[in-house]
């Protein structure tokens, strides 16, 4: 029987508190982690019904170090503070991290996490050309509430304000969405539409939206990148 | 750490920012000016631009921050900015 590739209910790192973390050896053990995702991803796709949303918030909450890989893979920062299902404001994001750093502007981020399954980001409707599917649209939307009503609540929210203390510098406010996988865009029409997507979905400053498949994608990327420094 | 220190610590963020922007391919020119713009005074003159063994591959660190950027025939394009606290986390045990 084909059923989405799930994963047993791991033990999650605890909600709504930012956990402050101090990596050592990220690298190695991101490469790792990247691998086990690639796997999970994987399995999704032979299968060809993808991986449900629940399984993906269980792999990533599992562990700081894997709530912080959102962080890197994303935007390249190693945070310092990691979140699960952080509320704002009448939202709740998925995940949310900071980096407070000596020699740089505060970040603070909001994530949220879709399915990756084949009508994720596409699905076919009662026209040739396909549609945008509904689950990315549903993230956008989120993504559209972050950005309009939420970037208030985000510079307000309490938790934000303890971690990020007293300070003087221009706090950059940050919103990710990752959502399903290339692996589906599998025709010309779906691929041109992807790139498309790649290209332009961008709701304002601040915002990123990702592939699963470019999430793996940029976090080796960035991984190769800072072995040169 | 103090507040202080923070006034007049360069921020990276548009640096970063640079990464994913689709107009982070600008002149190379204007890349390397908002490089040394961002990392404050300390980088001067094209020689704190350090070449590297890659082709293409050219790294700056300037106020514990270190810059990895690509020249590709006149064209920038930034790949990494680390901070030396990111360094360290990154680096094996």
């Amino acid at each position: 029987m084909n059923t989405p590739a799930a994963v047993a209910a791991p033990a999650l790192v605890g909600a709504g508190v930012f956990h402050q973390l101090t990596l050592q050896g990220a690298a190695q053990k991101w490469l790792v982690e990247i691998a086990s995702l690639e796997g999970l991803l994987a399995t999704g796709v032979s299968a060809g019904v993808g991986v449900f949303e629940t399984a993906l918030l269980h792999w990533f909450g599992h562990s700081l170090e894997r709530i912080a890989l959102l962080a890197y893979a994303t935007h390249g920062i190693v945070p310092t503070h990691v979140a699960r299902e952080m509320t704002l404001g009448t939202f709740r994001a998925d995940f949310a991290w900071i980096s407070i750093d000596t020699n740089a502007a505060p970040v603070v981020c909001f994530v949220e996490l879709e399915e990756a399954r084949p009508d994720t980001l596409f699905r076919q409707g009662t026209r040739i050309a396909p549609y945008i599917g509904r689950k990315f649209l549903d993230g956008f939307s989120q993504l559209v509430d972050w950005c309009c009503f939420g970037h208030g609540e985000a510079k307000n929210h309490p938790l934000v304000a303890a971690v990020l203390g007293n300070n003087n510098r221009t706090v950059s406010y940050n919103f990710s969405l990752i959502a399903g996988l290339d692996d589906f865009a599998n025709n010309a029409a779906l691929q041109h539409r992807l790139e498309w997507w790649r290209r332009n979905i961008i709701v304002g400053d601040g915002t990123t939206t990702l592939t699963f498949s470019a999430f793996c994608q940029h976090a080796k990327r960035n991984l190769n990148n800072v072995q040169h420094l | 750490m103090s507040t202080q220190n923070f006034s007049y610590r360069p921020s990276v963020v548009a640096i970063r920012k640079l990464e994913v922007a689709p107009e982070a391919q600008i002149a190379w020119t204007r890349l390397t000016d908002r490089i040394r713009r961002q990392l404050t005074k300390s980088v001067k003159t094209p020689q704190d631009v350090k070449k590297l063994d890659s082709p293409n591959l050219y790294s700056v660190r300037a106020d514990g921050v270190s810059v990895l950027f690509e020249n590709d025939m006149g064209t920038g394009l930034v790949l990494s900015v680390v901070t030396d606290r990111e360094a360290q986390a990154l680096q094996t045990a």
